[in-house]
Order: C-alpha cells, then sequence, then structure tokens
C-alpha cells in the first residue's frame, strides 16, 4: 500500500468529514464519510465549486475563516451550537428527529498557504446538540413553571394579604405563619415576633377554649393585643393537614368597630324610643292637665263669688287627685318601658298587649285609628316585658305613621288589628293595618337601621331595626312582615301584616278561655 | 509539582517582552484580517493564587451589565485557557468591524466574539510558544453570556495553585470597543515557561 493510499483509507474512514478547500472555494478532496452522506461523490464534487452543490453557504463567514486561518497558520472554527452547519445535509434519522439537518462542528486548519488551501474537518454534533435542545426545551419548561410557581406564591400572599381577616397558621399548637393583617390586628411589627406563640397567648381567657369544640363554626372570643388591651373578635378555626402535618388555620374578624356601631345604634334608637315616649305623654297628659285646670279654675271662681260649697270644694278635690294618680300611673308606665328589663318574668301576653294600647290610646284617637283585638285563648310569657312593649308600641306607631303618610290620608275608616294566638307550640302575635301595605322593593329592607321611607318629622329609621333586634335578640323570636288582603266587615282591605312568633317553653303555661 | 511557583524579576521582564512581542503579532494578523487598525495595549502579567482568581476577575474587568465571556482551551506545553471578555456594546461594535449589519442578532455576536478570540489566542500563544521552541493545540473555542462574574464558576479551579494572568485591552481605531483577554496557565505550564525563561535568558 502506498503512502498515497493509506491516506486516503484513513482519510476514508475518520468518522468526520474531511474536505480540502482552496480559498476559491473548489474542492480538491471530499472523503467518504461526506460522499455517503450527502450523495455526492468524489468524482461529481471533485474541482468544482463548493457553492454550487451548497448555496446556502454563508461565503463571508466562510471566507473570513479560511482567510483567518491562512493567515494565522492556526485553525479557525464553527460552532454548532451558533452556526449550526457548515453543509446543509439532511439527517436520515427516522424516528426522535429534533433538527432536519446536521448539526455541525467545523475545524478549518491551513493547509497550504502559498496555494491558498485549507483542510474543512466537519464533525456530526447532531447527538449533542440534540441533547442540548432538549436541555433547553425542558429549562425553557422548567423556567415557566417556576414563574407561573412563583405567580401563584405572589397570588396567594396578595389574597392573604387582601383578606378581611387576620389569619394564623398553628401548627403543633405553636403560630407557624400569619399574614400583614395578623400582625397589625394584634399590634406587632414584624411576623417574626409571633412565630412560635401558642393559641393561648392570643386569648383572654385562655382556660375558656376548647378548640376542637370550635372546627369549621365562627365564634365569638376576647382576645389579648401585644399592650394587653382586649378586643372582640370573630373567630374561625379550620383544621387541614399540609406536608403531612396537621395544622390549624384560623381567621380572625376584629369585632371592636361593629360592636361600637351596635351600642350607638342601640343607644340612637333608644333616644328616638324616649322621642316618641314624650309625644305620646304630652297627648296622654292633655285630657287629665284640662281636668285639673278646669276644676281648680272652678273653685277658684266660687271661692272669688262667694259661692263655693263644701260639696264642690270635695268633688273638684276628688277629681284632681284622681287626675294627678292618672298622671302619676302614666309616668309610672313610661318609665317601666323606658328602663327596659333586667331579668325575663312571667306575664300575660294580652296585658302587654292592653298596657301598649294604654300608652297609645291617646295617639290612636287623635289619629281616629280604630284599635280591633282578638285574643284567642290566654297564654302567659316568660320573656322580657317592657321589650316586647317597646317592640309592639313600635310597630302600633309605624302603622300609625302609615295612615299619617300623604297617599293615604283619604282613608276614613282607619283599623290596626290585634291578633294573638298559639301555632306549633309558638304565640303568634299578628298586627296588621288597612294602610294600603309596603311597596315590594321595599318590603325587605325596612327592618335595616336608618332606613325610612317616612318625613323626617315623623322617622327615624331605627324603629322597626330596634324592633328586629328586641324580637330576635332578646325574645328569641321571630318577626316577618308581609303584605295582606283581608276583609272586614264585608269590606276589602290591604295593609301590611307583622307576625312577631315566640317559642314557648315548658315554663310558659296556656290557660284556654273561659 | 513546583512549589516555587513564581518569577523572578528577570523572568518576569523576560515574559513581558515576549508577551509584547506576541501581541504584535496578534495586533498585525487582526489588521491584516479585518482590515481595521486594531492596539492591544501592553499586556500586565501576574501570577496569582487559583482561590484569589475571582475576586481578581471582579476587581481587574469592567463589565457592563450584560458580557460574553469566551473561553478556549490551550493543550500542549503551553496548557491552559484563554478567556476573552466582552461587553454588550462592545461585541455589537466589534461585529460591525467584522461587516455585520447594525441589527445583528445574538448568533452573529457571538461568532464574532468566537472568532476574535480564536484570533487573540492563536496569535498570541502560537507566538509564545514558538518563542519557547514548542506548539500549542487549540480547542474550538466556547461561549458563555453571563450577567455577573459572579456566575462564572470553576469547580476544578482548586486543582490549580497559580494561574499566571496576562491581561490585555484591545481597542480598534475610532470604534468604541474594549475587551479584555486573560490567559491563564497551568501549574506545570508555569513550571515549562519558567524553565524556558531561563534558558531564553542564558542564551542572551
Amino acid at each position: 500500500m502506498t503512502f498515497s493510499q493509506k491516506f486516503d483509507l484513513i482519510c476514508d474512514t475518520v468518522d468526520n468529514g474531511v474536505i480540502l478547500l482552496d480559498s476559491n472555494l473548489q474542492v480538491h478532496f471530499w472523503n467518504n464519510w461526506l460522499a455517503t452522506r450527502t450523495n455526492i461523490s468524489f468524482e461529481e464534487i471533485k474541482n468544482k465549486n463548493l457553492l454550487d452543490f451548497f448555496p446556502n453557504i454563508n461565503t463571508k463567514t466562510l471566507n473570513r475563516k479560511i482567510k483567518t486561518s491562512l493567515n494565522l497558520n492556526s485553525p479557525t472554527f464553527y460552532d454548532s451550537d451558533i452556526n449550526k452547519f457548515l453543509l446543509d445535509i439532511e439527517l436520515n434519522k427516522v424516528t426522535n428527529k429534533v433538527f432536519q439537518s446536521m448539526r455541525q462542528g467545523v475545524t478549518i486548519t491551513p493547509f497550504d498557504k502559498e496555494s491558498g488551501l485549507v483542510i474543512v474537518y466537519i464533525y456530526d454534533t447532531t447527538l449533542l446538540s440534540e441533547s442540548n435542545h432538549k436541555l433547553e426545551t425542558r429549562n425553557t419548561k422548567l423556567h415557566q413553571i417556576q414563574n407561573e410557581l412563583k405567580d401563584e406564591i405572589n397570588k396567594i400572599e396578595l389574597l392573604l394579604d387582601a383578606t378581611m381577616d387576620a389569619m394564623f397558621v398553628f401548627e403543633n399548637g405553636l403560630c407557624v405563619n400569619t399574614n400583614d393583617l395578623g400582625i397589625e390586628l394584634f399590634g406587632y411589627v414584624n411576623k417574626h415576633e409571633l412565630m412560635g406563640k401558642t393559641i393561648s397567648q392570643f386569648l383572654k381567657n385562655s382556660s375558656d377554649l376548647d378548640i376542637s369544640k370550635h372546627y369549621s363554626k365562627p365564634f365569638e372570643l376576647s382576645l389579648i393585643k401585644k399592650d394587653e388591651t382586649i378586643f372582640p373578635a370573630l373567630l374561625k378555626i379550620k383544621k387541614s393537614i399540609f406536608k403531612n402535618r396537621p395544622i390549624e388555620i384560623i381567621s380572625i374578624v376584629d369585632l371592636s368597630e361593629l360592636k361600637a356601631k351596635d351600642k350607638l345604634i342601640s343607644e340612637q334608637s333608644k333616644h328616638a324610643a324616649m322621642g316618641e315616649m314624650i309625644g305620646n305623654i304630652a297627648h296622654q297628659w292633655r285630657q287629665p292637665l284640662n281636668t285639673i285646670s278646669t276644676a281648680a279654675s272652678g273653685v277658684k271662681l266660687l271661692k272669688e263669688c262667694d259661692a263655693l260649697e263644701d260639696s264642690d270644694l270635695d268633688e273638684s278635690l276628688e277629681g284632681i287627685i284622681k287626675s294627678t294618680k292618672y298622671l302619676s300611673r302614666t309616668i309610672d308606665d313610661f318609665n317601666d318601658f323606658l328602663k327596659g328589663d333586667k331579668e325575663k318574668t312571667n306575664f300575660n301576653l294580652q296585658e302587654n298587649i292592653q298596657k301598649d294600647l294604654s300608652i297609645l290610646k291617646a295617639m290612636m284617637k287623635n289619629s281616629k285609628i280604630n284599635i280591633i283585638e282578638k285574643h284567642e285563648q290566654a297564654i302567659e310569657l316568660f320573656s322580657f316585658d317592657n321589650e316586647l312593649s317597646q317592640a309592639i308600641i313600635n310597630i302600633l306607631s309605624n302603622s300609625k305613621d302609615a295612615f299619617e303618610q300623604d297617599e293615604v290620608t283619604f282613608i276614613d275608616d282607619r283599623h290596626i288589628f290585634i291578633h294573638t294566638s298559639v301555632s306549633d307550640n309558638n304565640a303568634v302575635i299578628d298586627i296588621f293595618d288597612n294602610a294600603g301595605g309596603i311597596p315590594d322593593e321595599i318590603l325587605n329592607k325596612i327592618f335595616e337601621p336608618y332606613f325610612t321611607t317616612k318625613h323626617k318629622s315623623l322617622g327615624t329609621g331605627l324603629g322597626l331595626y330596634m324592633t328586629l333586634q328586641i324580637i330576635t335578640q332578646n325574645i328569641e323570636g321571630i318577626i316577618t312582615v308581609e303584605n295582606k288582603k283581608f276583609t272586614y266587615n264585608s269590606k276589602n282591605y290591604n295593609g301590611a301584616n307583622f307576625k312577631i312568633t315566640i317559642p314557648l317553653n315548658s315554663e310558659v303555661s296556656i290557660t284556654r278561655h273561659t | 509539582m513546583n512549589t516555587q511557583i513564581t518569577l523572578n524579576e528577570d523572568q518576569r521582564d523576560c515574559l513581558q517582552e515576549l508577551m509584547n512581542v506576541a501581541y504584535g503579532s496578534a495586533t498585525a494578523a487582526i489588521s491584516d484580517i479585518l482590515d481595521a487598525f486594531a492596539t492591544l495595549s501592553v499586556p500586565a502579567i501576574s501570577i496569582i493564587d487559583t482561590k484569589d482568581l475571582k475576586a481578581h476577575l471582579l476587581n481587574n474587568i469592567e463589565v457592563e451589565d450584560v458580557h460574553y465571556i469566551s473561553s478556549q482551551t490551550l493543550n500542549g506545553k503551553i496548557a491552559g485557557e484563554s478567556l476573552f471578555i466582552i461587553g454588550e456594546k462592545s461585541s455589537i461594535n466589534l461585529a460591525k468591524e467584522f461587516g455585520c449589519e447594525e441589527d445583528a442578532d445574538v448568533n452573529e455576536l457571538c461568532d464574532v466574539i468566537l472568532e476574535i478570540t480564536n484570533i487573540l489566542s492563536s496569535a498570541t500563544i502560537s507566538k509564545l510558544a514558538q518563542e519557547m521552541g514548542t506548539v500549542v493545540s487549540f480547542s474550538p473555542p466556547h461561549i458563555h453570556m453571563v450577567h455577573s462574574i459572579e456566575n462564572f464558576d470553576n469547580q476544578y479551579l482548586e486543582k490549580y495553585q497559580k494561574v499566571i494572568v496576562i491581561k490585555t485591552q484591545l481597542n480598534f481605531e475610532n470604534q468604541n470597543i474594549n475587551a479584555d483577554l486573560l490567559i491563564l496557565t497551568t501549574d506545570d505550564s508555569i513550571v515549562f515557561i519558567e524553565n524556558m525563561l531561563d534558558k531564553i535568558l542564558e542564551e542572551f
């Protein structure tokens, strides 16, 4: 084997492409590796220009690299990541094909500077490039997932901080996380201060709380701030599992403001009720005061005329004493009504209603309203006597006011009906009128505080709100309102019907009317 | 491994002289290839502990926000690595020098940077090797786009005690191109260089 044969054998068996190229890009040698991969034989390409076969070659770059190589007498390179390939060779791979063309690393080595010849070595780097490509794709995906995850975490933190509740996470009874509101609510500066605290450190009376009894259902509790001030709060505890460890998520709403508002409304209602009572008192007192005045004037006149008989004086003084007694009694009634109840007592519902009507008697007469009562049976209640009175008076006042509205002043026969009955172990009080009813669109709003349709001189918007509070919270009953059409004395009427339902318990006795 | 890896004053002077010659030939090669007048600053030579290399790079290289680091492995008696560090703006100007369009993409920029790295290291190291009667073989250069020297790491750095850092700045006439070339050599190479320098010094 000659040296040339040996050289050709080596060139044709190496696992890379070998081209002997001149600076005009004319091919002087083309090894077997290239021939089999490009389907261009050495004979075909010999002494031809490389561009005739590969027109897409960037000649500027190739010429520069050849020139540099010859000039420096040192190799120059093509990087497969950057230049992709020198010769566009379609890959014969069928499955799992990432690239259409072979990725190539290329080294251009000077061969003969005089004749401008270089050797171009072409290495198939497809496998490496494929791996790189796959890695890059995965990396991009990973980044995407990482970003999405970051977004999610941000979103959760945003949510946690945007919520109206202070949130705490406890693990093994120790605080492990909270949100900004939680730090703020308890008057701490940073999260760090709260970490590791136990639940009992936040409670006013730590012994009062058995957490296991409160899972999932909100409850009220007094909590302590860092500066030891105590505030009312609504708590909800949720049991959960995080990373296989049981945790408790506690959300807390500060009730201080709500409680203060409630107190304010309650005080305002009291004032409003007092205002109305003064109106009632004025009506109630006019009659007896007239009687006293008339009696006294009469006595004075008779005395001046020297015609005062003992019997006249006795009669007049009797009248004055009766009237002052009446005045005194009304004051007692109002006083009872205003001071409210401290304890539940046993009382008769009909008597309660009679008392309420006596307070309103003068006012109702003045408004020409006829009260029609119907009691199916005597009902004894164990509840707050005066509070129930306040609620009933509020409803009756509301009905009275309804008759004063401009739209219904034409109604001549004004009636308010009070029916009491027992149904399903409940005492039921129906109070309805023929004042035309409440417009449907406001029917569900009339129990809201400060809601009023009346002229300012008539209503404060607190009467029915207070009534709802009394019935639902103190009396533990239900109050509803609806519009009702009914017939009375063969005449058709319609108006609002307030229904108060009070549960009867064992302590309450019902006696049949005899 | 030689425990006395250091250069005395004479050796250092001699190496400086050799490097000046080598960089002169590199400048000529660049000017010839690109038809542009490029200058390389007088190379500054220092021998530093490998553990201080990162701090040294941080202190000595003025890098813009994004910069490219291309590295090329040197094989032979003078073994090690050449690092070419260039900022993004300079690399765009460099690409223009190579005849690329204004809106050259990242791949074009990288190609140009790899080319200049190859030219600079070939021209300088080959010349130095030639002066020392040896040959250096160059592996294809690779490029990284880094946002900070901090994330340019080499976990095998501890394999070497010292590196010779030869730092130079490349400037093109009328072009705002600033780049640093560092040649980092391995311990064995330093010993070789030391011996060769002594030989050259003897001949004078």
